[in-house]
């Protein structure tokens, strides 16, 4: 490991970070008085971009000498370390502007942002509400989704070529290779088409919340923010469901459909046209997932003596928050009966398309893991059949399938022990405690906690409706490293643990 | 697939299968009936005899002209259907005898002790608890565990000598046989395998006596312990009361989690040696997990404030109960804190090691999982490195390594699957439904059900007293009988699933299977 270029690439990254902070700035100048007198956001991002450069320059002076080769292990450091440096200079503003005054809360705040999980301490455990704070301080936290959205990644690759160095082997690291096969030649191209197709879809979305549904113009962008990085923070405490408005459920319902493709192909489809969409095997998984989904929520929701259309409404907007990981919630979906809560959490954990801002094991894995199984089974009833496991027309490698089933083993491992370091907490019954290790991996933001018979959680209320404020800092803490740890798919934070990494 | 030739092996099995019912028989013969007790279970075994050799007598007209050999299918047919064969012929004596009136429930009793489940329906829903049941059913109850132990057709297998069909058959059933198809040495290791669980079970009975048990109590005890079932004479092993008991059924369903193969192996070459149980990573893996499983459950009911031995006492004998998917109880561990609910939980879910009565999907299986973590994250970092998977020192192909995931992963579907289902009764709560499904599909027994945190101090602090759960208590000192009819045959049925490791049973639900 040379640490001298990776030093290099955090200072250019802490210098961008610290630059995207000037937008919150700027907003903060212009809007009125905050609503609480003892926020005050300019203070906060000043102070904020002041310790970002700061923190630059240590880290440029730091790699002014040494190798400068870049190999795959340096660009697993990079991934891992600027992750720790985004969620301790994010932090900066709330803390210091006083929006969020504990440390541990406002690092929980900006890795739940950064890593689009959505999980928020506002309103809970003495925080202040949603509404409670400066616009400005909203608009930071809805940036740092869409920053992270596309993958702190995405901006490397535009940022990178500038400073001279190509990124190739940092894609590796932040995503794997599943579907990714259209990166690897002319990355600095597809990089700024992905970033446009991304730019243009949030406009989009704002655009139709605000001229068509009525919503107001910040709350249109920052929820156009959260929605297609699948992120989940809301400006209001309530979520979507505050606005009791259908036009707004469904716009954001179809965007967040959409935030859970590909956006290698949506970019692709984009220059060859729409045909490639439908020739693509995940994406029709996905429709198809989506659709049996919240027609089985929709089913569960009548039995349990709702109306059909209210059902369908509720199951359309919330299964699809929950299968693409973005959060929202226009009701309390906690309190469903059974069935449909479990039906919640599997698609918490199976999560959308590859190459999406969702999170979860990801739609293609599952797939793999379902033909494999099968293949076992005919396998075992005629032992000499010659076939061979395949996603299209293609065959899958054995080495494809050991990594897929790889990563796989560790969501399960994963989901385990978060589970059980998550209950160590003894409030926190079982469902709870799995449900939380499932959101905080998946980064979808909202748990599923245990309910009362009259609809009240067990311990702290974790839920689409709850907060993450009553847990313990430590707690706070080991779900920021599981958001992380999902988010870039377990390995490489997993391999910057490992003692094989730092051995020379 | 021929059924002629799966006719004629089900004939003789049935017979088989009936024949056992002798030993009861003779029990009711000579016993008292209890207090209450209106029927004689005589009259229930004599008639399920008589239904048995018809059974018999059937199946054999419609094979007796066809003398094809068995091949694979036909073998993975036996499998599936001896168990649903001997699942109806077995709960026959509990009906007629009057001691569990609805069909449902005999069924669910009699294939519960077949796949060594050990999950009950005496004592709950007006069903009469053990105390209160004729002891030649008791003994019938705990002779289908013992049976079923090593694999309900091995015994018949070893019956038949050593042809090419008993070969087949073994390797396609029994759990207990090393399953690379056709292997010449399968009858020899049959034999041995069942030499080695006899002995065992012996022992168990001898120790048990000599704690103070009743000959009555220790054969039966001994009979569920080895073959890791978990059905007892007494409401519960807490009824005793009696440390030394606990200690040596510790002991035995520790033993039974082993693989039976390599004890009869490792005690011919003296545990000395490669061969020996003790040079064995699977086996060396199964008592670390067991050790650490219960150091960190008796640290947790510390922390509760639990004395040091009465956490140590409940820990080591219901922690390795459920590992071992043994299922006997001595404390409410429903009561227990969320970290030890969690660790019991994986603990069903992980089971004992390959080739023992345990179920679960093995140590063995997470053995590999765990290898092909740390050789991913391995090549992660140095792609370039040169590395196999290797395991006892032998190289794991990748088409082994991916079957074993297949069946890991498949096997964690199961239990979601089946758990989504038993969750439409919305009384046993998420916890409960998955630990039932975890439970049922490893054969444990015992399901893990929301409980009343007023009650939990007092089932924390003492042994066998249960807890109150909010919705039915299908804990381990409680029974299932308060389930619907349609939970409780959907509940049988897993318990074969997982009994044949899933493939089996799955298998014959390919359309593939039947076409000829």
């Amino acid at each position: 490991m040379h640490f001298a270029p990776v030093a290099k690439i955090l200072a250019g990254f802490a210098i961008f970070f610290s630059l995207a902070q000037l937008v919150p700035l700027t907003y903060a100048l212009l809007e009125g008085a905050p609503p609480r007198p003892e926020v005050i956001p300019i203070a906060g991002f000043v102070a904020s971009i002041a310790v970002g450069i700061c923190t630059a320059l240590l880290l440029w002076l730091g790699s002014r000498t040494g190798e400068t080769q870049f190999y795959r292990r340096e660009g697993i450091a990079v991934v891992g370390l600027s992750w720790l440096l985004a969620s301790v200079l994010g932090a900066v503003p709330y803390v210091w502007s006083g929006a969020i005054p504990g440390a541990i809360d406002a690092v929980f705040e900006t890795v739940s942002g950064l890593t689009t999980t959505g999980a928020s301490v506002l309103g809970t455990g003495g925080n202040l509400k949603v509404e409670e704070l400066p616009q400005s301080i909203l608009l930071w936290r809805s940036l740092t989704h869409w920053l992270g959205g596309l993958g702190i990644v995405l901006v490397f690759v535009i940022l990178l070529p500038a400073m001279g160095i190509t990124g190739k082997s940092l894609i590796a690291s932040e995503q794997t290779s599943v579907g990714m096969d259209g990166f690897q030649p002319r990355m600095i191209e597809q990089g700024r088409l992905l970033f446009r197709v991304y730019a243009t879809l949030t406009v989009l979305c704002a655009a139709l919340l605000w001229l068509a549904c009525g919503m107001p113009l910040f709350d249109a962008v920052n929820h156009a923010f959260a929605t297609l990085a699948t992120g989940g923070f809301s400006t209001r405490n309530g979520s979507i469901g505050d606005y009791k408005s259908l036009p707004i459920e469904i716009v954001i319902t179809v965007f967040m459909f959409v935030a859970g493709c590909n956006f290698g192909l949506l970019a692709n489809a984009t220059q060859r046209g729409p045909k490639v969409l439908l020739r693509d095997g995940e994406l029709r998984v996905y429709f198809f997932a989506t659709a049996i989904l919240v027609a089985t929520a929709t089913i569960a929701l009548v039995i349990d003596g709702r109306p059909l259309l209210g059902a369908l409404r509720s199951a359309g907007f919330n299964v699809v928050s929950v299968f693409t990981s973005t959060g929202f919630a226009t009701e309390d979906f906690q309190r469903w009966s059974l069935p449909p809560v479990m039906l919640m959490l599997g698609s918490m954990v199976i999560g959308s398309c590859t190459g999406s801002t969702a999170g979860g094991m990801k739609l293609v894995r599952f797939l793999v893991v379902c033909k494999l199984i099968g293949f076992t089974i005919r396998h075992y009833l005629r032992p000499k059949i010659v076939e061979r496991v395949k996603l299209g027309t293609q065959p899958l490698s054995a080495a494809a399938i050991s990594d897929i089933l790889a990563i796989v083993l560790l969501w399960i491992g994963g989901l385990f022990l978060g589970a059980f370091v998550i209950a160590l907490d003894t409030r926190l019954p079982f469902l709870t405690s799995i449900s939380t290790a499932a959101s905080m991996l998946g980064c979808c933001g909202p748990a599923l906690c245990d309910v009362d018979s009259i609809g009240r959680a067990l311990g702290p209320d974790l839920g689409p409706m709850g907060g993450y404020g009553e847990l313990h800092g430590a707690t706070k803490l080991f779900c920021g490293f599981l958001m992380v740890l999902g988010r870039l798919e377990f390995l490489a934070p997993i391999a910057l643990l490992s003692r094989a990494f730092w051995r020379r | 697939m021929h059924f002629a030739p799966v006719a004629r092996i089900l004939a003789g099995f049935a017979a088989f299968f009936s024949l056992a019912q002798v030993i009861p028989l003779l029990l009711a013969i000579f016993e008292p009936l209890p207090e209450g007790t209106e029927h004689s279970p005589l009259g229930g075994f004599l008639a399920s005899m008589a239904i048995g050799f018809c059974t018999a007598g059937l199946l054999w007209l419609a094979g007796r002209n066809d003398h094809r050999p068995v091949y694979r299918r036909e073998s993975i047919a036996i499998a599936g259907f001896s168990w649903v064969l001997a699942g109806v012929l077995g709960a026959l004596p509990f009906q007629w005898s009057g001691a569990l009136p609805n069909w449902i429930d005999a069924v669910f009793e009699c294939v519960s002790g077949l796949t060594t489940c050990g999950g009950t329906v005496l004592g709950t829903a007006g069903n009469p608890t053990p105390e209160e049941t004729p002891g030649s059913l008791l003994l019938w109850r705990a002779l289908l565990q013992w049976l079923g132990g090593l694999g309900i057709v091995l015994f018949f297998g070893l019956l038949l000598g050593s042809s090419g069909s008993s070969r087949r058959l073994l390797t396609a059933e029994s759990v207990a046989i090393a399953t690379d198809n056709d292997q010449p040495r399968a009858t020899e290791q049959a034999r041995m395998v069942a030499m080695c669980y006899l002995v065992l079970t012996a022992a168990c009975t001898l120790s048990l006596m000599a704690t103070g048990l009743s000959l009555f109590d220790a054969v039966c005890h001994a009979f569920t312990t080895l073959a890791t079932g978990g059905y007892s004479t007494k409401s519960s092993i807490a009824v005793f009361d009696n440390v030394p008991a606990e200690v040596v059924l510790t002991v035995f369903m520790y033993v039974g989690g082993c693989s039976f193969a390599l004890m009869a192996v490792s005690a011919r070459v003296r545990f000395r040696g490669e061969d020996s149980l003790l040079r064995n990573t699977e086996f060396r893996f199964y008592t670390a997990f067991t050790l650490l499983a219960v150091a960190i459950v008796a640290i947790d009911l510390m922390v509760k404030g639990t004395g040091l031995l009465h956490a140590l006492r409940v820990s080591s004998f219901n922690v390795v109960s459920v590992i071992s998917c043994c299922g006997f109880a001595t404390a409410d561990f429903q009561a227990w804190p969320p970290l030890s609910i969690t660790i019991l939980l994986a603990s069903l879910l992980v089971g004992g090691c390959s080739g023992s009565a345990a179920g679960g999907f093995k140590q063995i299986r997470l053995l590999v999982c765990l290898k092909l973590i740390g050789y991913t994250l391995r090549q992660y970092v140095r792609p370039r490195s040169v590395e196999r998977l290797k395991l006892d020192g032998e190289v794991l192909p990748a088409a082994a390594v991916s079957s074993v995931l297949a069946v890991v992963l498949l096997w964690i579907f199961c239990v979601i699957g089946f758990a989504a289902i038993y969750a439409i009764d919305d009384r046993i709560g998420f916890l409960g439904a998955l630990s039932m499904s975890a439970s049922m599909q490893a054969n444990a027994g015992p399901a893990i059900a929301p409980i009343d945190p007023a009650s939990a101090q007092a089932a924390l602090d003492a042994v066998g007293v249960a807890a109150t759960t909010l919705g039915p208590n299908i804990g381990p000192l409680c029974g299932y009988g308060e389930l619907s009819g349609a939970a409780k045959l959907l509940m049988a049925a897993q318990m074969v699933l997982g009994r044949l490791e899933l493939l089996t049973l799955l298998a014959l639900l390919m359309p593939g299977f039947w076409r000829r």
